[in-house]
């Protein structure tokens, strides 16, 4: 059934107020960035004004964002290579093993992310200060993975069940073990998995904040920390926070555009099953 | 039977093993850790205070607290209008961009984007936005004559405010879910419902909702466990306040560790919480599973 | 020919000298210190001219800012370990309690003393020293004096028809205000709703009389509450217990009268904090508000404060007090400490970068440069030609004459929690009364407190004039 010209003329008039009203934040924190700041709070708001490029040059000069950039992607394709090796081995282990114990363990996997962050954060400090590994991307890389380890094994797990057993025993028969067999037979059929994985686990890491405050310093500091630093004791300096926010959220916006089709097959296939 | 035995500890021995060392080996410090801490008054600012056993004082401590206990429903509360909302919109607004009508797949990538956002930041924009002379929101409002409404300096409003910025940023996270899942309905129902002369409604409430009820299920889940942790848009938005109105079971154990470095009282209360939140999910697993059952009869 | 020849020979020593000099003063030559800082104008005017210093003595200073929300968090955990990261901390002055008895922060008194000359000790506001001590020990450097004082708008109090309207009213002269009560007519009569009339003018949006903080947020409702506290006579402690005792009759009537300027205030009060609420009067949209010294600094500059772009004018005065007498001024200081574990080596190269740091010379430097630091330097803020320039420095200078330093208790963070949470809860209306609100905040500090002895709790609200200061 053709939807008649009135519910076309509906539907398109709801899904613009729709995007409307979900991309205006968006759209503020660009228009914020680029204002200077006596008028950042004039009422009515100014939407009309010169825009300056000030604010993205406070950040590069006032801080050393380009070096927190790259502190930033470091920590986060660190923490998602990890992640997504040793996390989708996790879940195709607990897909295949027919043990009944096997749901313990993924239950116990799993409850990994359910433990209050703010607790740990102490003796983090303390047993990276011990081990030397303080302000060093290693430490966050090890902690975010502690987050991303459940989360690639709870979203594989689900694109592992859809892999018909029967493919991997007719490799098994044409002599391949069961690593080999994972790898070229099993494997290359969860790639929308494997992405959406990795996009979770990067965004995860590079959105990060509390972690990145206590355990980074000068040498290691990630952008959400570089970000919240213009929150300090006498302002808030909005011009320079939401320019870096636009920065920030430049590779969530890239994903999205890019591997939209990916996230939203991946992000259903895993959890259909559940 | 062996065969599959033999099979398991195999797949059990190069899989699994590596995630079960690399997660045992990175967190069992910091848990018996914070463990040790919880029997103990431990006050990290104030090391001349004996930093002595103190058994399960703590945990009496959090379990008899006014404030522990405001702080849980405050977390259910808000649990409850960001999962129900999420729920409601994200299904609603899948429904729409799920249309075959040119226009619709850019609608459908656009609406991703706050989810990749980071939390501080939705913190900060939101903020931004409540301010309740200066900010946009209340101007906007006041242009269709609404408000102004004092968004985050209200003790009755503050929740919600908080509660707006979540859903803004996870609805996407359910509408994507749903969207990919109506994609992958079979036809056939629809024609047999539509043949029967059934209504639009009818054939969502009886046909499209049972189908989507597992994703839903599983998205609304996920989404529940980290709703419960919630922390970086408090944290920037209002630290709890104004007054109490906006303390989650997070800001409490902030609170307790940091503001009053009583780290004992904190780390018990991060048992507790820890064990309501397995306890909950235990029970949503085990329904799970009893419902799955009696399909599969 | 005579002249010259010793103008020749002065050359000559001076170089001599200057060269003597090089080779002395860079002991500390590859020495590399970290600063736990913060992105405001106490670190932000000295942070990009670093590399000068490192010129000059061969010191590298990194400068890590961080969010103020988080800071102290990190600061603590980082005085827990032995082996430090940062060896320069930056502290705000209420904290010094705290990071003093747990011996977070080197005592500086003998370098201080050692160094008096040359950092010019007497030129330094003897409060501002004191803020920076703990029993008596000076832990930390101020690098921004704080003072609570009174902004009001000049150009509205000297409008004929305004003070005339005024007197007619309240019968008395309009002015700034010298006690709580007047400053309570003041707001009130400030308060204009759009369409009335303001100075002559239509109003195109409501005008308030005050902006006060009521946010609970990093306690900002306290900051505002204890200046009127201790206006109305209130103390913190029990000079006999050294417990809590904010629940007396001054406190209480202290937080009703805070209560009674709400109608005065924008309808977000209970979010106002900091700069939300200091930027109604940068934009000149109240008439009456008390604050601390460091957003001062921005009502003379166009670039922040849009009251200077559009010509409106700011008075400055002393916080009001209850019986107009003179009070002791509310103050507070931002400051430089250095960690007590760092290696000898570094911490006397950390007091090397102190001295630079808050300096005369630099000071001076950011003032003719028409940046605006809170100065606690009494040559800077007596000068004529910089009175001039920033006309706030006489009530800097004269206010701190007669002042008593800000809470300095290691539990600080415990009072400055209750109480922002519970005056929250009172002011939004969720507790009844005052006295109930205050007994709650001052309960939770006591269970904390109680555990300790007398003399400990005695030591501890016992402020010991500091040792530098001693003749």
């Amino acid at each position: 059934m053709t939807p008649s010209l009135r519910e076309k003329f509906l539907t398109y008039l709801l899904v613009i107020i729709i995007l409307v009203v979900f991309m205006t934040p968006i759209y503020l924190i660009l228009v914020s960035s680029l204002k200077p700041s006596p008028i950042m709070f004039s009422r009515p708001p100014r939407f009309i004004f010169t825009p300056t490029l000030q604010n993205y040059y406070d950040l590069f000069t006032m801080r050393p964002f380009h070096l927190q950039i790259l502190n930033s992607l470091l920590v986060a394709l660190g923490s998602t290579a990890f992640s997504l090796t040793i996390g989708t081995m996790a879940a195709y282990a607990v897909s295949r093993i027919k043990h009944r114990r096997i749901n313990d363990v993924a239950f116990w996997i799993l409850s990994m992310r359910m433990f209050p962050p703010i607790a740990v954060v102490v003796p983090y400090y303390i047993i990276f200060k011990t081990m030397g590994l303080l302000d060093t991307p290693l430490a966050l890389i090890i902690v975010y993975s502690t987050f991303n380890i459940p989360l690639t094994v709870w979203l594989m797990k689900g694109f592992f069940d859809e892999v018909p057993e029967a493919l991997e025993e007719a490799a098994q028969v044409d002599g391949h073990g069961v690593i080999a067999t994972f790898f070229r037979v099993t494997l290359p059929l969860t790639a929308p998995g494997l992405a959406v994985s990795a996009v979770f686990c990067f965004i995860f890491s590079w959105n990060e904040f509390l972690f990145a405050l206590m355990l980074t310093g000068s040498k290691s500091q990630t952008v959400t920390v570089a970000v919240m630093s213009f929150w300090s004791s006498d302002a808030v300096q909005w011009g320079r926070i939401m320019a870096g926010s636009f920065v920030i959220l430049i590779p969530g916006v890239i994903f999205v555009l890019t591997c939209q089709r990916w996230l939203v097959k991946g992000l259903t296939m895993g959890s259909v099953k559940g | 039977m062996s065969h599959t035995a033999n099979r398991d500890r195999r797949i059990a021995a190069v899989f699994l093993i590596p995630a079960i060392v690399v997660l045992f080996a990175t967190t069992i410090y910091p848990m018996l850790y914070a463990l040790w801490l919880s029997f103990r008054n431990y006050d990290l600012a104030k090391p001349f205070i004996p930093r002595i056993f103190v058994g399960l004082a703590n945990y009496a401590e959090v379990l008899t607290s006014k404030a522990f206990f405001h702080a849980l429903i405050t977390t259910f509360k808000l649990m409850a209008m960001t999962l129900s909302a999420q729920l409601v919109l994200g299904v609603g607004i899948a429904l729409l961009v799920s249309q075959k009508l040119p226009g619709m797949a850019l609608a459908r990538t656009l609406l991703l984007i706050p989810m990749m956002i980071s939390p501080v930041i939705v913190g900060l924009v939101w903020l931004f936005l409540y301010f309740p002379e200066l900010g946009y929101l209340n101007y906007f409002l006041g242009l269709v004559g609404i408000g102004p409404v004092p968004w985050i300096s209200s003790t009755q409003w503050a929740l919600t405010a908080i509660a707006i910025g979540d859903i803004w940023q996870w609805t996407p996270f359910i509408m994507m879910g749903t969207a990919a899942a109506l994609q992958s309905l079979s036809p056939e129902p629809y024609e047999a419902a539509r043949i029967d002369g059934n209504s639009r409604w009818d054939v969502f409430r009886y046909v499209t909702l049972p189908q989507l009820k597992p994703v839903l299920v599983s998205l609304l889940f996920l989404r529940a466990i980290d709703a419960f942790k919630i922390y970086d848009i408090i944290f920037v938005l209002t630290k709890g306040g104004p007054a109490d109105a906006t303390e989650v079971i997070s800001l409490y154990i902030y609170r307790q560790s940091f503001t009053f470095w009583r780290m004992g009282v904190g780390a018990a209360a991060s048992f507790v919480s820890l064990i309501i939140i397995s306890v909950l999910i235990t029970l949503f697993f085990k329904q799970m599973q009893r419902g799955q059952a009696a399909r599969a009869r | 020919m005579m002249q010259w020849k010793k103008t020749m020979w002065a050359a000559g020593a001076v170089l001599a000298m200057t060269g003597a000099a090089w080779a002395q003063d860079k002991p500390f030559a590859g020495v590399e210190l970290k600063m736990l800082g913060i992105g405001d104008t106490s670190v932000t005017r000295v942070a990009p001219i670093v590399g000068e210093f490192e010129q000059a003595t061969g010191i590298k200073v990194h400068i890590d800012q961080l969010p103020y929300p988080g800071l102290i968090d990190k600061i603590i955990v980082e005085a827990s370990s032995d082996s430090p990261t940062y060896q320069l901390l930056w502290v705000d002055s209420p904290w010094v309690g705290m990071l003093g008895e747990a011996g977070a922060l080197e005592d500086l008194t003998s370098r201080a003393k050692r160094d008096a000359a040359e950092i010019g000790l007497d030129d330094i506001i003897p409060i501002q020293l004191q803020e920076n001590t703990w029993q008596g020990k000076l832990l930390a450097f101020p690098a921004s004096g704080m003072v609570w004082s009174t902004n009001y708008r000049k150009d509205l109090f000297e409008n004929p028809e305004e003070a005339a309207a005024f007197k007619a009213k309240y019968g008395y002269d309009l002015a700034p205000a010298k006690t709580w009560a007047q400053y309570r007519d003041i707001a009130e009569f400030f308060t204009r709703k759009k369409g009335e009339k303001l100075a002559g003018e239509v109003l195109d949006k409501d005008f308030y009389g005050t902006a006060q903080a009521y946010s609970r947020v990093q306690g900002a409702i306290t900051h505002d509450y204890f200046p009127i506290m201790r206006a109305f006579g209130g103390d913190y402690w029990d000079p006999k217990t050294g417990l809590c005792a904010m629940t007396g009759e001054p406190h209480i009537k202290a937080a009703e009268f805070m209560k009674s300027l709400i109608p005065f205030n924008p309808p977000d009060y209970l979010g106002l904090m900091w700069d939300l609420r200091t930027g109604y009067m940068e934009r000149g949209e109240d008439a009456i508000s008390s604050y601390w010294s460091v957003r001062t600094v921005r009502l003379t500059n166009p670039a922040e404060a849009k009251v200077a772009e559009k010509g409106l004018v700011v008075g400055y005065a002393p916080s009001p007090t209850v019986d107009g007498n003179p009070q002791p001024t509310y103050t507070g200081a931002l400051s430089f400490a250095i960690n007590s574990k760092a290696t000898d080596k570094e911490k006397e190269a950390a007091w090397v970068f102190i001295k630079w740091a808050t300096s005369e010379k630099l000071m001076r430097r950011f003032a003719e440069e028409g940046q605006g630091v809170s100065q606690f330097r009494k040559s800077i803020l007596s000068d004529p030609a910089l009175q001039a320039k920033y006309p706030y420095y006489k009530v800097l200078l004269e206010s701190q004459k007669n002042a008593r330093r800000r809470i300095f208790h290691p539990f600080y963070q415990a009072v400055e929690e209750n109480f922002g949470v519970e005056l929250s809860k009172y002011m939004a209306g969720e507790t009844a009364t005052a006295k109930e609100a205050l007994e709650t905040a001052c309960n939770a500090v006591n269970s904390q407190l109680s555990i300790f002895p007398v003399e400990q709790r005695l030591r501890w609200i016992n402020d010991v004039p500091a040792e530098v200061l001693a003749k």
